[in-house]
């Protein structure tokens, strides 16, 4: 089934967001960050996880601000742009190991520059965000 | 012959107020003795029942439809007028943003045992609900 163009448009605006948000600190995807999505199509929303290799609570709330201002001042130089609303949560690469209430719902895919939102869910390798 | 659903409704407004109250205290007594699961499930269902006493009180509404009988957070919050509003807070959006994936696997707390979650998950999950400063269920004591 097609995604609402809002819901797609919004899923690339803050996938490209964030790759140059890690490009700007050296981040290599795949390996220092992951980044996965779901749309919510029924509430217009989206919903991101960026998955960090070995940060804390300190520099994941330092990520997640850092990303909301960026957001911020983008929007505001683009005031035509319509994005729809979008959820973000910065977790590390252990916490989602670590699993529990820090599992990765199955509903997340993993996005890419290449693949903004691919057909089905995918597992994350090694990252076992279904791990109860 | 007559025939009696059990539609119950689930209260008014009054109730749902001392009733959301009710299970945030229940978490917190859960959580004071260790019992990881059943206290985040406790406390995600306060924020429910919290969301569906302002939607009640917005929509002016003498009692919670069926309609709402939804465990949807981000449903629940966008219902109740509040989605863009939290965009102004980053703080406490992003503490909401915790609480909601948290509440996804609502299911694992009350299946899963104890042991499925540490007690630094459930600290987390608690400061993401009661912070006073930036907890989820203060901000929405204060609209």
């Amino acid at each position: 089934m097609a995604l609402d163009p809002l819901i797609e448009s919004t899923t690339t605006w803050i996938s490209e967001l964030i790759a140059d948000y890690a490009a700007a600190r050296g981040w290599k995807p795949g390996t220092d960050y992951r980044l996965f999505a779901e749309p919510v199509c029924r509430w217009g929303n989206v919903a991101f996880i960026l998955l960090v290799r070995e940060i804390d609570e300190s520099r994941s709330r330092e990520i997640f601000l850092d990303l909301w201002r960026i957001q911020r001042e983008k929007r505001a130089l683009e005031p035509e742009l319509d994005l729809a609303e979008t959820n973000l949560l910065v977790r590390s690469f252990e916490q989602v190991k670590e699993g529990g209430s820090y599992s990765i719902h199955p509903g997340y895919r993993e996005v890419t520059l290449d693949t903004p939102l691919p057909s089905a869910p995918v597992a994350p390798a090694g990252v076992s965000p279904n791990a109860r | 012959m007559r025939f009696s659903t059990a539609n119950k409704d689930l209260g008014d407004p009054d109730e749902l107020e001392l009733a959301w109250v009710d299970r945030r205290d229940d978490a917190r007594i859960l959580a004071e003795r260790g019992r990881t699961g059943l206290a985040i499930a406790c406390g995600i269902y306060a924020l429910e029942i919290k969301l569906k006493t302002i939607i009640c009180r917005k929509l002016d509404l003498e009692r919670s439809p069926k309609e709402f009988e939804i465990h949807d957070l981000q449903g629940l919050l966008t219902v109740a007028g509040l989605s863009r509003k939290i965009n102004a807070h980053p703080l406490i959006k992003l503490q909401w943003v915790r609480v909601v994936e948290t509440a996804r696997e609502l299911n694992d707390f009350r299946y899963r045992p104890n042991h499925s979650f540490s007690i630094e998950q459930m600290t987390e999950f608690f400061f993401s609900l009661e912070d006073p400063a930036e907890g989820v269920l203060p901000w929405l004591s204060t609209l």
